[in-house]
């Protein structure tokens, strides 16, 4: 309650202070004259050598000067020479006498063959346009410019992206450049309710950051609040999502991501489809997706290609995966040095005796274990890829083998820091991963102070944590708490695909829920049922 | 300082119920003051030191409380 | 108080856990011998004639929480008294369970940590949750009901394949005569835990569905007592009232007892999570309804800034409650269902009813006036 109430007047004070600056900006004109325009390029882009100016002359008597700008690289070659520069050269209609002031007019119409024209006459959008790769066409003696859309360059080709693999599915993932990313959802979801809209965030590198949503599915408020929140945003530069990602969560304090970001482009057409709205941002191929649920991180893509039965299965070894990497090393910890009575007697003997060289107590031990893990692993993220196999080696045999044959650690320790390790790299989601390897730490501490009240308390605060979250408005524990029974079919369980009959309440728009018609479950041909078949015998096909 | 009162308010009824539950069950007064006190002055230091940093954090508690209040007409202007 | 809104599942969740919390260990109704489960059904339709007495007084005033309307049967001074006893009471039935908590701890598994410890470690993790408000505490405890059901159904699974139930331990049945039951039903075992119900007339204005809290009560009630009463009779199946009855904790002793297979066995740390969550949940609802009935009387504009003084207080007097364990539960034994939940829970809600019943008819077309203006102060806030 109290933090409710701080972050209302914060937010306050952000929007008056944002009112204050968009009153205090004064726009900038664009010149008639056509060399104090190019000074004023030269001077505001520092005279930089990949800001091509190229002058032309057009019309006859008088002539006309003309130039166009653009930059090198962020263009589209043979758009620029073919249809700017050569059909401002060669063209007929420029060859004719036409006056100063309709030549722009005859450049837009007669000219330029290219799809995206707009005229500028404002500085600001002008540099925009420039730098995101437009052309820009000056006439002398007009205070108005040519946008000419030239968008190219070099840019990564899709891939198969390199997180949430899957075994079935698409094998395409999103690139670095927006424009490509919609495209691909586009191509996924052909409809006209696929919605976009666009904006640009950061004071300095006006990062272009679109929204994905499709009409009519969608909760109008989630929209209106991602849009909002997004508003709010002010901050120079946008290198990333999870610049967004980390202005735009409901709660900052928090090991838990309230927002999901993914590679894969069929993923982002699931969540849309659910009611969910997408995050596109430009020079990264992770779009967020929100609002996110905690069951979500443990779902993947593939359970809906695969059976359902499968699919279930899998989520349920998915949480005990997320179980084990959360407690494991503490429940050792806690049955070692307080329940040893807790242990059978056979096991007790056998991690006693290992334990018997050991100097360090089990906290001090699982805690350097675990640290040496996350070091590990740390350095060979890192590390050139060469590196690596000496990495694997150095950590397997010298902390492995040597520590436990020196009697540092016990060797039962290593074994659960092992199972720990593969488990929190079972988990689908990384970003789920990551806050699993957070709280394990707290959960060693507790069980270290006292043991399994200790992991109670830390388990209940857990719970209460989970429970207090909220994405985008939706509690991050639904359906489980507050309880859905619709919702509940795609938590841990996954229904059978004929059984969705309708979307996620909470998220979705209330008047359009339905998914599927009536009947959709597949049986078997009718000549094959129990009940005719001692009226008329099958085709045969069995003999 | 609210918050003080409140919390004294609270706690000293409290205490005297406790004390008066004693010496309902036939414990004379002295007794059962020495009763409730006990477990204060038997303390080992690891206790004490938790003691202590709870009534500093409900110490700091009522004083965060007064800080922010000045703030408030600060942010709204 | 707070705006939220609570479902009415999770309302029936919430008495659920409420109920069971601290009942669930302790021999309830013990002296009942043979006929302990009979004791604590009767115990329960007392509990539920308690409750249509509180519901009574809800459809009064279905806008305000009991400190509230307090005020507005007795005025306001008088009223504000009461609702401080009320206060004072709620606190101090959490300082109880906090002890009963710490003890039993302390018992079970951590003999040489001192209990100071072990209350404030728990007090923390409550002061955490009341923070976070009602709505926080009753998804939690959507999800604690989920488990606690499942410790409940593998335990007497395990109870039942290990087989250790004797059914002829619970016979007689009638070894006391019924008169005597439903004397020890209508002096102990209706206080605690069923008539601590009282707290919810400080949540009951949360529920979305108002219209239907009497089914959600009842339901409630009935679950929790007959998951009470079928506790009580297979700890009596198991261990035999001899033993039930001198042990502090049958269940502990029944689940300690369970053997499965050779591996299974030695499950204490099951019975730990069974404590905790109920003493979680429990304290948690006392310290909550404490915060926000101090917050009421008091006129304090932000209730969770009290979570931490509140829970402060509720540790220092669970600790001095009692010198001694045995103190301690001779006190809850002996005197405070006589003299603490009889008037608490019956006695004042029974005048209250009475009043409100007069005032209400004398002046029921003043009453609408005057209920919407309260309404208006109460949104107000």
């Amino acid at each position: 309650m109290v933090s409710f109430f701080k972050q209302k007047r914060q937010m306050k004070q952000r929007d008056a202070k944002k009112e204050d600056q968009g009153q205090s900006k004064t726009v900038d004109y664009i010149e008639s004259s056509l060399s104090a325009n190019m000074e004023i390029v030269k001077q505001k882009t520092g005279d930089s050598p990949d800001i091509i100016i190229r002058t032309l002359k057009i019309s006859q008597d008088p002539e006309i000067k003309t130039t166009i700008v653009y930059v090198q690289g962020l263009i589209d070659n043979p758009s620029v020479t073919d249809f700017l520069i050569e059909s401002i050269m060669k063209n007929p209609h420029l060859s004719e006498k036409i006056l100063p002031q309709k030549a722009l007019e005859v450049i837009t119409e007669d000219v330029v063959s290219l799809g995206g024209v707009a005229t500028v006459n404002d500085w600001e959008k002008l540099f925009l346009s420039l730098l995101s790769g437009d052309s820009i066409i000056f006439v002398d003696g007009i205070n108005t410019a040519l946008v000419a859309s030239t968008k190219g360059g070099e840019r990564r080709s899709i891939q198969e992206p390199s997180t949430h693999l899957t075994v079935r599915g698409s094998r395409e993932g999103f690139t670095e450049s927006n424009v490509t990313n919609i495209a691909m959802l586009r191509r996924i979801i052909n409809s006209p309710d696929l919605w976009i809209e666009s904006m640009k965030i950061g004071t300095v590198t006006k990062t272009d950051v679109s929204i994905m949503y499709i009409n009519g599915i969608v909760k109008k408020e989630i929209v209106e609040e991602v849009k909002k929140r997004l508003k709010r945003i002010n901050i120079d530069s946008i290198l990333e999502s999870g610049y967004i990602e980390q202005l735009i969560e409901d709660q900052v304090m928090t090991p838990f991501p309230t927002l999901n970001h993914t590679e894969r482009p069929d993923m982002v057409a699931g969540n849309l489809l659910e009611g969910r709205v997408a995050i596109f941002v430009n020079g990264t191929p992770f779009v967020l997706v929100a609002p996110a649920l905690f069951v979500q991180f443990f779902q993947s893509v593939e359970d809906y290609y695969n059976r359902f039965d499968i699919a279930t299965a899998t989520r349920f070894l998915r949480i005990i995966v997320f179980i084990i990497s959360v407690v494991g090393p503490a429940l050792y910890v806690a049955a070692t040095t307080f329940h040893q009575e807790m242990i059978p007697t056979k096991l007790l003997v056998i991690v006693a005796a290992q334990r018997e060289t050991v100097p360090l107590p089990a906290v001090i031990e699982a805690l350097l274990m675990e640290i040496t893990f996350e070091i590990l692993r740390e350095a060979s993220l890192r590390m050139p890829k060469a590196v690596g196999s000496t990495m694997s080696i150095v950590g397997a045999l010298v902390i492995g083998q040597a520590a436990v044959q020196a009697g540092i650690v016990s060797p039962a320790m290593v074994i659960i820091v092992s199972i720990t390790a593969i488990a929190s790299f079972a988990t689908p989601s990384y970003s789920i991963a990551i806050s699993a390897r957070l709280v394990r730490f707290a959960f060693i501490l507790c069980a270290g102070i006292i043991g399994f009240y200790g992991m109670i308390l830390a388990f209940i605060i857990l719970i209460v944590h989970l429970c207090s979250l909220r994405s985008f408005g939706v509690p991050y524990m639904s359906p489980l708490a507050p309880l859905n029974t619709q919702g509940l079919g795609d938590t841990f369980f996954r229904r059978p695909m004929w059984a969705f009959k309708e979307r996620p309440k909470l998220i979705s728009s209330k008047n359009n829920l339905k998914r599927e018609g009536e009947n959709q479950r597949p049986l078997p041909p009718e000549s094959r049922g129990m009940k005719t078949s001692t009226e008329r015998k099958g085709d045969g096909n069995e003999s | 300082m609210k918050f003080f009162g409140i919390t004294i308010l609270l706690l000293v009824p409290l205490v005297l119920f406790s004390l008066g539950m004693d010496i309902l069950l036939g414990f004379d007064l002295d007794n059962s003051v020495k009763h409730a006190f006990n477990p204060f002055l038997v303390k080992d230091r690891a206790e004490l030191i938790l003691f202590l940093i709870l009534l500093v954090i409900l110490v700091f508690s009522f004083i965060y409380r007064k800080k922010k209040k000045d703030n408030k007409p600060k942010g709204q202007q | 108080m707070e705006k939220a809104k609570i479902s009415g599942y999770q309302l029936f969740v919430l008495i659920f856990l409420f109920e069971m919390g601290s009942a669930l260990l302790v021999p309830l109704a013990g002296e009942g011998k043979q006929g302990a489960w009979l004791v604590i059904l009767i115990a329960m339709i007392g509990g539920i004639l308690l409750f249509f007495v509180y519901y009574a007084l809800f459809q009064y005033y279905p806008n305000q929480i009991l400190t509230e309307f307090v005020r507005s049967i007795l005025g306001n001074f008088l009223g504000r008294i009461v609702a401080f006893l009320y206060i004072l009471y709620f606190m101090y039935l959490a300082a109880r369970v906090l002890r009963d908590f710490g003890e039993t701890l302390l018992t079970v598994a951590y003999p040489h940590v001192p209990l100071f410890f072990a209350n404030a470690a728990f007090i923390l993790v409550v002061i955490y949750t009341v923070r976070k408000g009602i709505e926080v505490l009753a998804r939690t405890s959507e999800l604690f009901f989920v488990l606690e059901n499942v410790l409940f159904l593998t335990f007497i699974l395990l109870t039942i394949v290990s087989g250790m139930i004797h059914l002829n331990n619970l016979k007689p049945v009638l070894e006391i005569n019924g008169v005597e039951m439903v004397k020890m039903a209508f002096s102990k075992t209706i206080f605690f835990p069923f008539g601590e119900l009282i707290v919810f007339l400080m949540i009951f204005p949360y529920l979305n569905e108002p219209q239907r809290l009497k089914k959600i009560g009842v339901g409630g009630l009935a679950l929790s007592g007959i998951f009470l009463s079928f506790t009580m009779a297979v700890n009596i199946a198991v261990l035999g009232v001899d033993l039930t009855l001198r042990s502090q904790y049958p269940l502990l002793t029944l689940i300690q007892s369970i053997e499965v297979a050779g591996f299974l066995e030695r499950l204490d740390v099951y019975f730990l999570l069974k404590l905790m969550i109920g003493g979680f949940i429990k304290i948690t609802v006392f310290t909550y309804v404490a915060v926000t009935g101090t917050a009421n009387v008091f006129n304090v504009k932000q209730p969770s800034r009290l979570a931490y003084p509140v829970g402060f207080v509720i540790l220092l007097v669970s600790i001095v409650i009692a010198s001694s364990y045995s103190e301690h539960i001779q006190e809850g034994l002996s005197a405070v269902p006589v003299y603490i939940h009889l008037p608490f829970q019956v006695i004042i809600p029974l005048l209250l009813l009475i009043i409100a019943y007069f005032k209400n008819r004398k002046k029921s077309n003043k009453h609408q006036q005057h209920k919407t203006e309260l309404k208006g102060g109460v949104e107000g806030k």
